[in-house]
């Protein structure tokens, strides 16, 4: 289990990483959501003991990642961001010295495995610096499993590759999932969706909602949305405010027409088209809108509302 | 620290020998060493190799920075010091490993000035002594660069900057303890400066005196600028 509790991480003024806590419990895949700049990165830094938080405390495995960090280190597989490796040296070099510093056992073995994981055997003996993107993150991934580690991080693993290469990826991920421990940040909803079991977002250094995909979808039911536009009418206006269950009512003008986004707890769609009628307001088009992960998503994150 | 240091160094010596611009910069030391040995060599025509010891640190003054730039400048521009500090190495292996790959690269270069005393033992009968004393007052020299080379890369991600500090670095700590500097002050305070300076040391090994003062004072300095550098290292975030 990798456990997180109430980090903080500033630089200087600005707080990257905010009281953020969270567990990631042996065998899941847990996606870290959030927008560019949200704090991922720090936080998956402090994990693999890049960075120091300046509070609060991170556990892998029950080790102390501050008091113990060469057993913490030695349990992770890490892929950091754009996988930064030794340009000067091949894939076999640099793998070869990664497993030295591991002390891997059955060199051969896990070699084998890891090039026929990742897909490596075409360039094996190149050097790291003609790669392709793909294979560079490839080499990246390899790396982070060559000890066969019973976690892994993985900082934006498809980022930058082309369509096919993020189903391959997200495959190799899926499969690795059956056994290890994951923990993998994106900035990208489907991405989640597709890998993870349960999901963190973070925004602005904070951990705003955590959950498997299921409790996620449920926190925004319970509040429901539903969406009218009818012809201008005050009198309608004034009353869907004070209609019972109604938290919030958001109102946009179509030229003769107003749409009103009305989030209420349990569905009012019903009571929405009496009220309609008894006012003698002119009902144009009555949606209960179904919530979608993105809808959370754009809800929650700052991302969502500049767009 | 561990063993493990052992695969730092190993990883940072292929590194440099993995790198074109490595064996120009070589060349160029050793062209420069054989070049001003032997101009006065075939003048005076002295079986000794007082010459070559008194000017080799002048040109390994120009030359460790190259070697020190990519120390940890390089880590940091490409981001591959998040591999390491990830890796289950402390920092101590990390700054062993790297400054004993520099100096094993180093060491290596000034093993291939042997053409010169190869040459001295073929014309005639030399004292090996001072000879053996010269080159380990050199391997001492560079160690002592290649520290506060090292020290001054953890700076910057700019190898031409971490170069040049690393020079600017070498040269004040030749000029503090230089005559020119010194002779107008008190003894006590003059002889200070002029031990903690590197003029001196580099002297008394071109006379051929690599005493226990010069080896403390290599060695201190050395481990103050390891120090210094683990320090950074340690307190990047
Ligand atoms: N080394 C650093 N020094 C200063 N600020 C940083 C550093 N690393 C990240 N930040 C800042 O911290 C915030 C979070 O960054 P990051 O963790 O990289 O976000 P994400 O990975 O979610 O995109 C950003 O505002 C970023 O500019
Ligand atoms: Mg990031």
């Amino acid at each position: 289990m990798i456990s997180v509790r109430n980090v903080t991480k500033r630089f200087g003024q600005l707080t990257a990483v905010n009281n953020v806590s969270f567990e990631v419990k042996q065998g899941e895949i847990v996606g870290f959501l959030g927008p560019n700049g949200a704090g991922k990165t720090t936080t998956m830094r402090m994990i693999t003991g890049y960075f120091q938080p300046d509070a609060g405390s991170i556990f892998v495995d029950g080790i102390d990642v501050a008091l113990n960090p060469l057993k913490s280190k030695a349990l992770l597989g890490y892929l950091p961001e754009n996988s930064p490796m030794y340009e000067d040296m091949t894939v076999k070099e640099f793998l070869s010295f990664i497993m030295d510093i591991r002390e891997v056992e059955q060199r051969k073995q896990r070699l084998d495995y890891v090039i026929a994981a990742a897909g490596l055997e075409s360039v094996f003996n190149r050097f790291i610096w003609e790669l392709s993107k793909g294979f560079h993150q490839r080499v990246g991934i390899a790396q982070a499993l060559i000890s066969d580690p019973r976690f892994l991080v993985l900082d934006e693993p498809t980022a930058g590759l082309d369509p096919n290469q993020i189903l391959e990826i997200r495959a190799l991920i899926k499969e690795l999932g059956k056994e290890k421990t994951i923990i993998l940040s994106t900035h990208i909803l489907q991405e989640a969706e597709a890998l993870a079991e349960k999901i963190l977002i973070i925004d602005n250094s904070k951990l705003i909602a955590q959950g498997s995909k299921e409790e996620l979808k449920g926190k925004l039911l319970s509040s429901n949305s539903t969406k009218a536009v009818l012809r201008k009418d005050d009198n309608f206006s004034k009353k869907i405010g004070e209609m019972k269950g109604v938290s919030e009512v958001k109102t946009r003008s179509l030229d003769e027409y107003t749409e009103y986004m009305i989030f209420s707890k349990g569905d009012v769609s019903e009571e929405v088209f009496e009220l309609a009628a008894k006012t003698g307001a002119v009902l144009k088009e009555l949606t209960a809108e179904s919530v979608s992960l993105e809808d959370i998503f754009v809800k929650l994150t700052s991302k969502g509302e500049k767009k | 620290m561990s063993k493990r240091f052992f695969y730092i160094l190993k990883r940072e010596l292929s590194g440099y020998f993995n790198s074109t611009i490595a064996y120009i910069y070589i060349t160029l030391f050793l062209v420069m060493v054989n070049f001003f040995f032997f101009k006065d060599f075939f003048i005076t025509g002295t079986l000794s190799m007082r010459n070559m010891f008194d000017l080799t640190p002048w040109i390994m003054f120009l030359f460790i920075p190259t070697v020190t730039m990519r120390l940890w400048s390089e880590e940091k521009r490409r981001g591959t010091d998040e591999v390491l500090f990830t890796l289950p190495v402390t920092e101590w292996d990390i700054v062993l490993g790297k400054y004993l790959g520099g100096l094993t690269f180093v060491v290596i270069t000034i093993l291939l000035t042997i053409n010169i005393p190869i040459t001295l033992l073929f014309l005639g009968k030399v004292d090996p002594g001072p000879i053996i004393g010269g080159y380990a007052g050199l391997v001492f020299i560079a160690s002592a660069f290649i520290s506060i080379g090292f020290f001054v890369s953890t700076f910057t991600s700019n190898q031409i900057i971490a170069y040049l500090l690393a020079a600017v670095a070498g040269f004040l700590f030749f000029i503090i303890g230089h005559p020119m500097l010194t002779s107008g002050t008190a003894g006590f305070f003059s002889e200070a400066m002029s031990y903690l300076g590197l003029y001196a040391h580099f002297t008394s090994i071109g006379r051929g005196v690599f005493d226990l003062r010069d080896f403390i004072y290599y060695t201190s300095f050395t481990a103050v600028f390891l120090l210094g550098t683990h320090f950074v290292v340690k307190k990047r975030y």
